[in-house]
């Protein structure tokens, strides 16, 4: 760790500080034992006493040699499943101090979700549990750690420690046990497809986000590039489709990817150039254009709108557009209740 | 549904390629081009002799209501023509 004992690393770090452990290796302490006489667990003081016990018989054990307390089951499970949370918590810890992708963060959580759905139910109860403690734990440190940062009497020195601690531990880490606990819980209870009718609701929502994004001229270009990349992933999400494999952002944003694209694309285009085509098709192509250039005015709009001519070829378009950049068949059959026969990902068996 | 889904794509068409880098845009704007001949194409190819004919006339020297008749009559299964074209464009640009 490359942080030398911040004042809030200590307590409730996931087990997993090495400074903590060290600590407790060369000082242990006799645990405070308290008892809630409205609220007790039997079994639970019973383990405390047991450990109690266990502990001064460590203490003599060079002399004594006693037998080695035989762990239950149960125990050994406990004990397997905290060391595994350790190692994972520090591992995501790290992993959410880095300013990270869309598509590293889809891939962490794809692998956490298929290693939790391998694990027995008790195990995954016992994750679950030691989660849920550790972010209530982290929780009050960050609270902590916020109010002695407002408090008048901590010198500046300290605090500057204490925002240390904040930034590069604590928040990280509260981070890292939320999509943690995110991830276990979809794993758990999967979401189950909206109805028809919550779906139109949800997609005429987000068609109608999405028109005024499109359409705003104070939205930043690029902004409106991610905008209108997770419309279209939501709304393949809506329609129960799989998560798209290739994201017109991450293509944007992948210089060397949408190179490829564009060399690949010109390619096709001068090869359909040199192909003679009849004068008639060339004057229908023109048509069909500049009625589009009409838009609303169009004649073909007028008629009837899109199904007709009309708007098909910036429908094409987009389609080629969704078909490239988001990989997805099936969701333009979804979205045009037209089955796509032939090759390719979403391909009607 | 699929009114939604294609009053967005139809709402964004032309005007989506402002969005796109510079370089993919005027590219996209010719594989606009590029699909809607070579649907037109496969259409025409599947009029009969007779039609041919008829399709040159009427975007030779037809009036605007002929042409979108011709349309409406003859070129019906455009729009998946279209979309099958599409699709096949996307599959080589992937490969």
């Amino acid at each position: 760790m490359s942080i030398e004992s911040p004042k809030y690393f200590v307590a409730g770090d996931a087990g997993g500080s090495p400074e903590k452990n060290n600590e407790q290796k060369q000082a242990p302490e006799k645990k405070e034992i308290k008892i809630d006489p409205n609220n007790f667990d039997e079994e639970e003081i019973e383990k405390i006493f047991k450990d109690q016990e266990t502990t001064e018989t460590t203490k003599t054990a060079k002399e004594e040699k006693p037998e080695e307390p035989q762990q239950t089951p149960e125990q050994q499970l406990k004990d397997e499943v905290e060391k595994f949370f350790v190692e994972q918590v520090q591992a995501d810890r790290h992993f959410f101090s880095k300013d990270i992708t869309p598509k590293e963060f889809r891939t962490w959580q794809e692998i956490t979700q298929t290693d939790f759905k391998t694990f027995s139910e008790e195990k995954q109860k016992i994750l679950m549990e030691m989660l849920a403690n550790e972010l209530g734990k982290n929780s009050n440190l960050i609270e902590n750690a916020q109010k002695d940062l407002e408090s008048k009497t901590i010198d500046k020195k300290e605090k500057d420690e204490i925002k240390k601690g904040l930034k590069e531990y604590l928040q990280p880490l509260q981070k890292a046990i939320r999509a943690r606990t995110q991830v276990y819980h979809l794993a758990l209870h999967p979401e189950k497809p909206p109805e028809n009718t919550k779906i139109k609701e949800q997609l005429h929502g987000l068609i109608e986000k999405a028109a005024v994004v499109f359409y705003s001229k104070e939205v930043d270009p690029n902004e409106r590039i991610k905008l209108m990349g997770e419309y279209s992933t939501q709304i393949a999400k809506l329609l129960n489709m799989p998560p798209a494999s290739i994201y017109l952002t991450e293509l944007i944003a992948d210089s060397k990817k949408q190179n490829q694209s564009i060399d690949k694309i010109s390619g096709l285009v001068d090869k359909a150039k040199e192909i003679p085509k009849p004068e008639v098709i060339k004057k229908a192509a023109e048509f069909v254009k500049n009625e589009e250039k009409k838009g609303k005015e169009s004649i073909f709009q007028k008629m009837g709108g899109w199904n007709t001519v009309g708007g098909i070829a910036g429908f094409s378009l987009m389609m080629f557009l969704i078909l490239v950049f988001l990989g997805e068949f099936k969701l333009l059959e979804k979205a045009t209740g037209i089955k796509m026969e032939g090759g390719g990902k979403g391909e009607k068996k | 549904m699929r009114f939604m889904v294609i009053k967005l794509f139809y709402k964004m068409d032309q005007k989506f390629l402002n969005l796109l880098p510079k370089e993919l845009r005027n590219l996209a704007s010719d594989l606009y081009d590029v699909i809607l001949e070579r649907s037109l194409m496969k259409a025409y190819q599947n009029l009969s002799e007779e039609n041919k004919t008829k399709m040159a006339q009427v975007f030779d020297s037809g009036t605007e209501e002929e042409r979108i008749d011709f349309f409406k009559n003859y070129l019906g299964d455009l729009q998946k023509i279209m979309i099958e074209e599409a699709k096949k464009s996307a599959e080589e640009v992937k490969k």
